[in-house]
C-alpha cells in the first residue's frame, strides 16, 4: 500500500468559491471577486451612462449587493458572472430611469458603437445588424418595446418577437458544419512542447 | 408566462404585476428557471466586445468596496444581512439586486456520466472561433501580460488543426491557462493534473474555471488537462477531455 500522493498547491478558486468566501467575511477573496468582474461592470456601466462618478458609485453598489446576498446565489441559476451582470444591469437601469441618471441618445450611441470592433467567432457576431441596434437598445438604453418600435419604426409585435429571436441567436447552438469540423477531434495524445 | 416574456424581464420592460406573475412562473417551472438561465447567459454576451483593457476601474475602487462592507458588518452585526427582495427586472429606486428570488430546494447532484456528443465539438467550435476573436483584439489579452514576465514561456493548446486557448508558464513553475472562449451555458471548465500511478493515470482536480485558470508551481513535465463538467465541478472527469498538456 502506498502512501497517498501528497497534494499540490491549492489551484486559484472558482468564481463561486470566491463568492462564498466573501459572504462569510473573506476580504482576500471580496478583493479578487472585484479584480475579476470590476472591469466588465465598470465596461458595462460606460456604455450605459455617461458620468464616471455615477458609474464608480453603481459599480460600488452592484459589489455591495452581490456581497450582502451571495448566501443565496444559487449556481444553477446562473454563473457569477452573468450574475453580477444582471445586477449592474438593474443598477444602471435604476439610474438612467431616475432623475439623475444621464444616458446616452440613440444617435450618441450609434457613434458608440460605430466605433468598436465585433469580435469574429463571438456569438455576438451570429446577430444581423438589425437584431444587434435593437438588444442594444433595449439593454444598453434601457428602452421599452413601444420606446423601440417608435425609434426603429418597426410594429410593437415585430419588436418582441425579433428581440426575442435575437436571444435566441445568442444562445447560439453551434452550426452543424462546425460541429462536423470538430467531430474527429480530440481523443487526445498528450502533447508534448 | 413564458420564454417568449423572458426579454422583456431581462431587459426590464416588465411592470411590477407582471414581474411577480413571471417570479411565481419561474419558481414554480424548471423548464421555465433553465430558459431564464440560457437568455440571461446569452446576454451576457453583449459584452464580449469590450476590451477590458480599455476599461478604466478608479484607483482605490476595491479598497472603497472594503470599507463599505466593514461598515456594513459594524451596523449589521455578522449574519444580519438584508434580505433580497424578490426581483427580475429593475424595480423602482432603491437599488437591489436581480434574480435573487427564492430557491427551490436543491436539486440531486447530477450525474456526471450523462453523454453529450454534441458538448465538446460544439464547445471546441466556439473555443477554435473565438480564438480568432481574441487575436484580432487591438490591445494586450492576459495572455499577454503573463508572457511578459521574465522567463515565462508561452504556447498555444493545439488540438488537432485547432487553437483551443494559450498557457503561458513562469520561470517560477505557474502557469497560467486561458481558453479562447468560456465555459458554455450551464458548464464549467475543470482544470486537472494528470499523475502517473500503478494503476494508471489519475486525473487529480486543480479547481473550475470561466475562462482563466493560474496554477501554483508545477513541476516541468506535469501533466494538465481540461474537462467540461457540471457548475460546481465533478470529483473525476465527466466528459471527454478537450485536451492535454504536458509542461
Amino acid at each position: 500500500m502506498t502512501a497517498p500522493t501528497p497534494l499540490s498547491p491549492a489551484p486559484p478558486p472558482s468564481d463561486e468559491q470566491l463568492l462564498q468566501s466573501a459572504a462569510q467575511g473573506d476580504e482576500e477573496a471580496l478583493t479578487e471577486l472585484h479584480a475579476r468582474f470590476a472591469p466588465v461592470l465598470y465596461g458595462l456601466g460606460e456604455r450605459m451612462l455617461r458620468d464616471p462618478e455615477e458609474i464608480d458609485a453603481c459599480v460600488q453598489d452592484v459589489f455591495l449587493n452581490a456581497w450582502r446576498h451571495a448566501p443565496r446565489f444559487e449556481p444553477s441559476r446562473a454563473s457569477v458572472r452573468a450574475w453580477l451582470l444582471s445586477i449592474a444591469h438593474h443598477r444602471f437601469l435604476q439610474q438612467l430611469r431616475g432623475r439623475s441618471g444621464r444616458g446616452w441618445t440613440p444617435e450618441e450611441w450609434r457613434a458608440k458603437q460605430a466605433g468598436r470592433p465585433l469580435p469574429e467567432g463571438s456569438a455576438l457576431a451570429t446577430l444581423t445588424p438589425e437584431q444587434r441596434e435593437l438588444l442594444e437598445l433595449a439593454y444598453y438604453q434601457g428602452h421599452s418595446a413601444a420606446r423601440l418600435a417608435e425609434l426603429t419604426g418597426v410594429p410593437l409585435g415585430s419588436v418582441r418577437l425579433r428581440l426575442r429571436a435575437a436571444l435566441d441567436h445568442l444562445r447560439g447552438d453551434i452550426p452543424e458544419y462546425q460541429k462536423l469540423v470538430f467531430t474527429t477531434l480530440i481523443e487526445g495524445e498528450t502533447r508534448t512542447p | 408566462m413564458t420564454r417568449d416574456d423572458l426579454p422583456a424581464a431581462l431587459l426590464g420592460q416588465l411592470d411590477s404585476t407582471d414581474q411577480q406573475r413571471l417570479q411565481q412562473a419561474l419558481d414554480r417551472d424548471r423548464v421555465l428557471r433553465g430558459e431564464m438561465r440560457r437568455d440571461l447567459e446569452a446576454l451576457s454576451h453583449l459584452l464580449d466586445d469590450l476590451d477590458p483593457d480599455a476599461v478604466s476601474v478608479p484607483p482605490g475602487a476595491a479598497e472603497a468596496l472594503l470599507e463599505r462592507t466593514r461598515a456594513e458588518t459594524l451596523r449589521h452585526g455578522p449574519g444580519e444581512q438584508v434580505l433580497p427582495p424578490p426581483v427580475l427586472p429593475p424595480p423602482p429606486l432603491p437599488p437591489a439586486p436581480a434574480l435573487l428570488t427564492p430557491m427551490p430546494p436543491a436539486p440531486p447532484p447530477q450525474a456526471p456520466q450523462r453523454e453529450r456528443p454534441w458538448l465538446i465539438p460544439a464547445a471546441l467550435g466556439v473555443l477554435a472561433a473565438t480564438l480568432l476573436g481574441l487575436a484580432l483584439r487591438p490591445s494586450p489579452d492576459p495572455v499577454a501580460r503573463y508572457a511578459r514576465a521574465p522567463g515565462a514561456e508561452q504556447r498555444p493548446i493545439v488540438v488537432g488543426q485547432n487553437t483551443l486557448g494559450a498557457l503561458v508558464r513562469q520561470s517560477d513553475g505557474r502557469t497560467f491557462l486561458r481558453l479562447a472562449s468560456p465555459a458554455p451555458t450551464g458548464y464549467t471548465y475543470q482544470l486537472w493534473r494528470i499523475r502517473g500511478s500503478p494503476q494508471g493515470p489519475v486525473p487529480e482536480s486543480y479547481g473550475t474555471f470561466y475562462q482563466d485558470a493560474l496554477t501554483k508551481a508545477l513541476p516541468r513535465g506535469a501533466v494538465l488537462a481540461v474537462s467540461l463538467e457540471p457548475p460546481g465541478g465533478s470529483r473525476l472527469p465527466s466528459t471527454r477531455l478537450l485536451f492535454k498538456e504536458r509542461l
